[in-house]
């Protein structure tokens, strides 16, 4: 009991803290909302014109399904640009190169756990200064559809969770790329980029060309957007839904192994003076 | 005193290709990444268009053309004026002092300190698909069209350099503006659309931003002259009358700057 309560009190005490970091940095916030609300207009109206024009789409998505779709992919988009992807990947990788890790290994907490408890801080944060106003904009704007159905909005909810679990092990794995590559701004870009592309932000899977279909499919990247928008619009039901949850899950243990490993092969060859 | 100025920045530019040159495999790492990220950029309008032939009135490489300008504009202005974007570290943390007592102008002498591989690898693949467009158009053959692409990209530069040059230097009287700037160049992802198929809201705001003038307005004037005559024809001088205000905002910043900074 004692044992249990020596981990998880370091863990609580790095969530409060953390989250009053995100609290205390409410302007960047502010600004991620306004280029997530930019960004959203633009993209639904840019697939309002691509399903206005194309059939192919039309007996794929209705209308408001497809711009539900795109709205709510932007609310759950983990890779956004703005706060929540600077503080951390840029602050993980600044302290690889810096040399500044060599505090965050003498910390009473393991360090993958104490990147893990601190991205859930900044997690709840973008949700509630930037999810969740961007959600109640589109939705007093009338563009919005509601959950399918109020089982649909728990598995949402459930869903959105363990796309936070996956999120954390691919942004464990980047960061910890920093210690062979010297290059944060790249691999930002990169990540950024391969995830809104086979995640399904911009596009929804549902529409892409087969072998790209089949090639996100087989990434962790849809677990993260494609899976609870897919839930969110009732698209997954019974089996399916069970199985995609598990999927999902099944990635962000896959991912917390995997930096496990990773980080036992990066840890000897970091210089604690910076690199 | 602009011929010294112009051996400086060539020099400082050799240096920094040279350091590329020699860490090979970082340059090569760079590379394949940019190129991964340019190729999944066009390949979501390559989707798009795949089930529409136009976006509104436009052609599929018309608005390959709108893209490439505003990228490039985007990457002109990080390669060759990174002060104006870096300006703003400085000014927090009040480490211009070095610049200051050297015998050349600041803006110019810390914009030669930096060439990011980034924006130059951006700027030939965005380069290279912006040539391609314009042959595929068909535009080689109509000099005063390729006179105004000209014009366009360096409109779009403009407005960049003015944007970001502003962001910078008014962290001299707010602290840090480090969101701001982000944020700006994050929307640059979302706003090479032609604007007259969003909505009048969206297209107003990206006007009066002015986005449209990076991108929209002055490639819309070059391949329409007449549907988009003043917006287009507006273009440079927007960029100019940004860049201007932000020079402006930049003198003051010089004048108001404390070796202590502002971020304490």
């Amino acid at each position: 009991m004692n044992r249990m309560r020596d981990v998880l009190m370091p863990c609580w005490g790095a969530v409060i803290a953390f989250l009053k970091v995100g609290l205390a940095m409410r302007f960047n916030f502010f600004m991620s909302l306004l280029v997530t609300l930019v960004a959203s207009w633009v993209l639904v109206s840019v697939w309002r014109i691509i399903h206005g024009g194309s059939t192919t789409v039309q007996g794929v998505f209705g209308e408001q399904e497809l711009v539900t779709y795109v709205i709510v992919a932007q609310v759950v988009n983990l890779a956004r640009m703005g706060w929540i992807n600077r503080n951390i990947v840029y602050r993980s990788l600044r302290h690889v190169r810096t040399g500044q890790i060599a505090l965050d290994l003498a910390r009473p907490i393991d360090l993958q756990v104490l990147r893990y408890v601190e991205w859930a801080a900044v997690f709840v944060v973008d949700l509630l200064l930037v999810a969740v106003p961007v959600w109640l904009v589109w939705y007093v704007s009338g563009s919005l559809a509601l959950p399918a159905s109020p089982v649909d909005a728990v598995f949402f909810f459930v869903s959105v969770a363990l796309a936070w679990f996956v999120m954390c092990g691919i942004h464990f794995l980047v960061s910890l790329l920093i210690v062979w590559t010297y290059d944060e701004i790249g691999l930002l870009m990169v990540r950024t980029a391969i995830q809104e592309f086979f995640g399904g932000t911009l596009i929804p899977l549902a529409l892409m060309p087969a072998p790209l279909a089949v090639l996100a499919a087989i990434m962790p990247f849809q677990a993260v957007v494609y899976t609870p928008v897919s839930i969110y619009l009732g698209r997954l039901q019974g089996q399916e839904l069970i199985f995609a949850l598990g999927i999902q899950a099944a990635w962000g243990v896959a991912l917390l192994l995997a930096g496990r490993w990773l980080w036992g092969r990066a840890a000897p060859k970091l210089e604690i003076q910076g690199g | 005193m602009m011929r010294h100025l112009i051996h400086v920045y060539g020099v400082s530019i050799t240096l920094r290709l040279k350091q590329y040159a020699q860490y090979r495999v970082d340059a090569w790492l760079q590379l394949s990444m940019r190129l991964l990220r340019f190729g999944l950029q066009l390949a979501f309008l390559g989707i798009a268009f795949s089930f529409v032939d136009r976006f509104g009135d436009w052609s599929p490489w018309e608005v390959v053309l709108m893209w490439c300008t505003g990228v490039i504009g985007f990457y002109i202005q990080d390669a060759f004026f990174c002060f104006a974007t870096q300006s703003k570290i400085n000014f927090y943390n009040g480490r211009l002092d070095y610049a200051l007592v050297r015998p050349l102008p600041v803006f110019a002498q810390e914009s030669a300190r930096e060439m990011p591989l980034e924006s130059l690898l951006n700027m030939v693949f965005f380069g290279v698909a912006f040539a391609i467009a314009v042959v595929r158009l068909g535009l080689y053959v109509q000099p005063v069209t390729m006179l105004l692409l000209v014009v366009a990209l360096a409109a779009s530069a403009l407005v960049w350099l003015g944007i970001a040059t502003f962001i910078s230097c008014i962290t001299v009287w707010v602290g840090r503006t480090f969101s701001l700037w982000q944020s700006f160049s994050a929307l640059n992802d979302y706003v090479k659309y032609p604007l007259d198929i969003f909505p009048v809201p969206l297209k107003t705001l990206l006007t009066v931003v002015p986005f449209g003038f990076t991108t929209f307005y002055p490639v819309a004037f070059a391949l329409r002259s007449g549907e988009y005559a003043w917006p287009g024809a507006l273009s440079l001088g927007v960029g100019l009358l940004v860049f201007g205000l932000a020079f402006g905002t930049y003198v003051l910043a010089l004048r108001h700057y404390s070796s202590v900074g502002s971020g304490i």
